[in-house]
């Protein structure tokens, strides 16, 4: 029991850094962006490209990290695929999305226009990569025996860590920061923030730089935690949904309390019931905490 | 003529296809306070979003400062020295207090600590709250906020779209008093007001609006001493 509290936090930990994404999208631009599973499925094939294929033809040494199954060059490569994810985010922005709202598209056509884009990056990816399971490596590491029957494996810990590290570093980055602010104001108001003399246009970039990055991240980590699949962000996305609303549309911490709470949901009722109904259980808990509270847990109720 | 602050010269504008203003001239000379005032749907607050970039006009030319500021988008336009307090929506609810005039200071490239305080002295209640969410603040404090807002650029001509509406009388008062401290530090400002016998009494000058058009102009105490516009546009004798 204690065992799946602890998975659940991993996977609530990737679900979180896709919601958060997802909520910080939502609230500047004000569409639900559906094809941020798809970004998540691109940063992990992005990284099996460059940890299997380039780095290794341009012969950077795989550096061993202490008990995990990967090294170094799996670092370097996730850091270049959140780069590459968040230029492949601007780069559809600046051909779809940005368009459609300079013709002052309704939402609805943002969102679907974001689900016509993910089934092209899904068919992109099934097409190069083939629809077999990939894995990062085949390296087994013996996981570690802790107190009260919790078996972790030392990956399942680096993606913890690292997933708290981001999250951290967004706050901050949220909270301290000149552009951080103006991300908040723009999401507050923004044609208020259009009167301050904020620069729009920026704030926008920036919220596809990190939602993008941080969407790379969730995929690659839930790729070292199970296995690559085309299909793997297009089945995250109706978590990240559901975090996203649990906490309070455009909340981020909301979406990082509301990812957590999904993925342990998820985890533990597989105790009780078959894996087949993880979903069913956390749309269950999404409809239970609506009833009670309709904004969601940190949502705003103007 | 050539001095003026604000030179609006035979400006038509409005929303698409719907013109509210037809061939509106008035100006705003250096220090002065100048009030808009008229009935609802006369275009005052249409003539300050125009000036402000955020209407562009169908005719006519604005010149700010001897630049040519026609058309001019808001990012610019903080740029040259004009700020804007909207009506409605006029804070960033979930930033702080301090954050929100933080954004006010978006665009400067300096520290703005220095005024930052002067802005808490102009507005002392807003530096005891400087920590709270604009959100949960009363409609006076938010008045503040967004003035203060305002004015971390450290406008020459600050354009208030009807700084009182909504509040408590009590309000109404000290807002109107923080506009006469406003503009003794040497900022022009431009207003439309509902409290139209109020404002004018501290405005160096007013035009009268009706129908997208300027009917009268001129100084605050003549304005409210015209027979003419008291009986049409002030509700009858003083």
């Amino acid at each position: 029991m204690t065992e799946l509290l602890v998975y659940g936090i991993v996977l609530g930990s990737i679900i979180a850094l896709g919601a958060i994404g997802l909520t910080l999208l939502y609230g500047i631009l004000r569409f639900a962006h559906f094809a941020h599973g798809d970004l998540m499925t691109f940063g992990a094939y992005v990284v099996l490209f460059l940890h299997s294929e380039l780095l290794p033809w341009l012969g950077i040494p795989e550096l061993r990290l202490g008990a995990l199954s990967f090294g170094g060059r799996m670092l370097g490569a996730l850091v270049i695929s959140m780069a590459v994810t968040a230029g492949l985010a601007l780069l559809i922005d600046r051909l779809l999305y940005e368009p459609l709202r300079t013709r002052k598209s309704s939402p609805v056509i943002l969102a679907i226009a974001s689900l016509g884009m993910a089934f092209i990056l899904r068919s992109l990816i099934y097409i190069v990569w083939g629809p077999q399971f990939l894995f990062y490596t085949q390296e087994l590491r013996p996981a570690w025996e802790l107190p009260l029957e919790v078996r972790l494996r030392p990956d399942q810990l680096f993606i913890l860590v690292l997933a708290l590290v981001l999250v951290a570093l967004l706050y901050l980055f949220l909270q301290h920061t000149t552009l951080g602010k103006a991300m908040r104001a723009t999401a507050d108001n923004p044609q208020l923030a259009w009167v301050c003399g904020i620069d729009t246009r920026r704030v926008t970039a920036w919220t596809w730089v990190l939602g993008a990055a941080l969407a790379a991240a969730a995929g690659v980590l839930y790729g070292i935690d199970a296995q690559l699949r085309p299909d793997m962000g297009w089945s995250f996305l109706l978590p990240l949904f559901a975090a996203v609303i649990l906490g309070g549309i455009g909340s981020p911490v909301g979406a990082l309390v509301g990812g957590i709470i999904l993925g342990v949901v998820q985890q533990v009722s597989t105790a009780f019931l078959l894996p087949t109904y993880k979903p069913a259980v956390a749309f269950v808990v999404l409809i239970i905490l609506l009833l009670v509270r309709p904004h969601g847990l940190f949502g705003r109720t103007t | 003529m050539t001095t003026a602050l604000l030179d609006v010269r035979h400006v038509s504008s409005g929303y698409g296809e719907m013109v509210i203003l037809h061939d509106v001239s008035m100006h705003v000379e250096p220090g002065e306070i100048v009030t808009l005032i008229g009935p609802n749907g006369a275009g005052k607050s249409t003539l300050l979003k125009t000036i402000f970039g955020l209407l562009t006009p169908t005719a006519g030319h604005i010149r700010f400062q001897d630049t040519d500021i026609t058309g001019m988008k808001p990012p610019l336009l903080v740029r040259q020295g004009i700020s804007y307090v909207p009506q409605v929506d006029n804070v960033f609810p979930s930033l702080t207090v301090q954050e929100n005039l933080e954004m006010g200071a978006f665009v400067r490239e300096d520290a703005y600590t220095d005024r930052l305080e002067e802005i808490f002295t102009l507005f002392p209640a807003l530096r005891l709250k400087r920590k709270q969410r604009a959100g949960a603040l009363s409609g006076g404090e938010r008045q503040m906020v967004a003035m203060g807002r305002a004015l971390m650029l450290d406008p020459t001509l600050l354009l208030l779209d009807e700084p009182s509406a909504g509040l408590a009388p009590r309000m109404v008062g000290l807002v109107l008093e923080k506009i006469i401290e406003i503009n003794r530090t040497g900022v022009a400002l431009l207003m439309v007001e509902q409290n139209a016998r109020q404002a004018l009494k501290l405005s160096h000058r007013g035009y009268v609006m009706a129908s997208g058009q300027v009917r009268f102009e001129g100084q605050g105490q003549h304005l409210l001493e015209d027979e003419e516009v008291g009986r049409l546009y002030l509700g009858g004798r003083r």
